[in-house]
């Protein structure tokens, strides 16, 4: 078949195609689509902001990410502090390294990523041309699967790595579980405990948040007063510990840490009255710039004995 | 002809849409006296490429509405032939994507005088030539029907068919010779099959 009678058979194809002007229904139908249909008004702002907004919200979600996730130096074994020593040479641990602020989700990512999940999905419904509509779709996934990983308490856990207190008695009787401080006043102890995360995504270890009792006068009670880190290269001597830094933690990689603790003016060693106990460690990191508690539940509870009267 | 830019044939004729005037397009009586002016030719294009008039009736109906609700995006109003038939456009590509395999095809509208005008085997020639044309069509993917009709029944110019469909002109002309092609081939296939 000729081009000129591929065209001609084609032309004539699609003239038979058309009926011609439109039916009076139609026309009926359509001028009365300004009464029927509800204006634009606050909606229809939304839906032409959102797109927008959203597209703005995954670059930054995307910047984010791509920052994060940045290759850190890791030898395999133990965390890389960020900035700072990575040697012993690094100050000692006193009291008061790495106490910082117990955080709550922040209002302006999760405005963020509403924005982000919400435009998205508006780009998805009503994109014209698919592959957008499947990037919006992957978008979406992208969000809610990295949003399934961030923010939850489990990222960090007590993993492999040596656990202890510093100065420690044996279990006094009567006692089933606990490893026992000896302290006697409010003397400082250190607890010896290894943390691995245990999230798919990165995160830095930005410090510990108070502990203790959230009472009047609670210096007479047990408290968590710092937190600090044991080089790779200088194993299981809480009294080694140095000073917090920031760490970085590689999915999967774990960092000995050295929490530093006052037992509280009520302790006393040799008697055997009551104790008190801390089981959890909060620690407190960021993953995707979104700063997280964790309480870190230690294998055994640290215990601290009272006399009862203090 | 029909909002065209071109002036190749004139097979259907018809009237040439009238240019629209400055007015406000947010005022409902405005939207309304526009959109009538459009409507025919809206009517048509959506009919051909369809190739259901029913279907084309509530074609245009959505994309009234779509334009309706999207007034406020359209900064000039002296382009709102371009910008409707676009609308037009896009609903047709959703509902022939949309489409399921069993689809209704009706008789073209001249063939009972048709018929009684020429001989039977000249009509049945003609109507087989038609069905070969058609069968082949249907094979094109919506975007490529859709060029095809903005190319060969309104005759549009590529840069023309690229602001009504909202892709680039190299992509416009690789689309239609695709099309063509695609086309040409399924002709042949249908030549050679018993």
């Amino acid at each position: 078949m000729t081009d000129d009678r591929l065209e001609r058979d084609l032309r004539q194809f699609l003239v038979a195609r058309d009926p011609g002007p439109a039916p009076r229904s139609v026309h009926e139908g359509v001028s009365a689509v300004p009464d029927t249909t509800p204006a634009g008004g606050m909606g229809g702002f939304l839906r032409r902001a959102l797109p927008p907004l959203a597209a703005a919200a995954v670059l930054v979600v995307l910047v984010t990410v791509l920052a994060s996730i940045r290759p850190g130096p890791f030898d395999g074994a133990g965390a890389t502090p960020v900035i700072g020593p990575t040697s012993s040479s690094a100050p000692s641990l006193v009291e008061g390294d790495g106490v910082t602020a117990t955080v709550n989700p922040s209002l302006l990512h999760l405005a963020l990523a509403g924005t982000a999940l919400i435009g998205l999905g508006v780009v998805a419904a009503r994109v014209k041309r698919r592959v957008l509509g499947y990037g919006a779709i992957a978008a979406i996934l992208g969000i809610v699967w990295i949003g399934s990983m961030i923010g939850t308490s489990d990222a960090l856990e007590q993993g492999t790595g040596a656990f202890g207190v510093e100065p420690f008695i044996e279990r006094p009787s009567g006692f089933e579980t606990g490893v026992f401080v000896r302290a006697e006043g409010d003397a400082e102890f250190r607890i010896l405990v290894g943390v691995t995360n245990l999230s798919r995504l990165p995160l830095d270890l930005v410090g510990v948040a108070p502990g203790g009792y959230q009472v009047p006068d609670a210096d007479r009670l047990p408290r968590i007063v710092g937190v600090g880190y044991l080089p790779d290269d200088d194993c299981c001597l809480p009294s080694h510990a140095r000073a917090f830094t920031r760490l970085h933690l590689d999915p999967g990689q774990s960092v000995q840490l050295v929490v530093l603790g006052r037992a509280g003016r009520c302790a006393a060693a040799a008697v055997n009255v009551g104790a008190s106990q801390i089981d959890s460690v909060p620690l407190v990191y960021e993953q995707l710039t979104l700063l997280h508690t964790a309480a870190v539940h230690l294998e055994e509870p640290v215990s601290i004995l009272n006399d009862g009267i203090c | 002809m029909l909002g065209v830019e071109g002036d190749r044939g004139t097979i259907w004729g018809s009237a040439r849409p009238a240019p629209i005037e400055p007015i406000v397009m947010s005022r409902r009586d405005s939207f309304a006296a526009v959109m009538e002016r459009q409507l025919d030719a809206a009517y048509r294009l959506a009919a051909v490429i369809l190739g259901n008039a029913g279907e084309a009736e509530d074609a245009v109906h959505d994309a009234a509405v779509a334009a309706w609700r999207s007034r406020e995006l359209l900064r000039e109003e002296a382009r709102f032939e371009a910008w409707f038939t676009r609308i037009v456009v896009n609903v047709c590509r959703d509902r022939l994507r949309a489409r399921s395999r069993h689809r209704v095809v009706q008789l073209p509208a001249d063939f009972a005088e048709t018929a009684r005008d020429h001989d039977r085997s000249d009509v049945l020639a003609s109507l087989a030539s038609r069905d070969s044309i058609g069968r082949g069509f249907a094979v094109l993917e919506p975007d490529e029907q859709i060029v095809l009709v903005l190319r060969f029944w309104r005759d549009l110019t590529v840069d023309a068919i690229a602001e009504r469909t909202g892709i680039p002109s190299g992509t416009v002309k690789s689309r239609l010779n695709h099309a063509l092609g695609r086309l040409r081939t399924a002709l042949a296939i249908d030549e050679v099959t018993p």
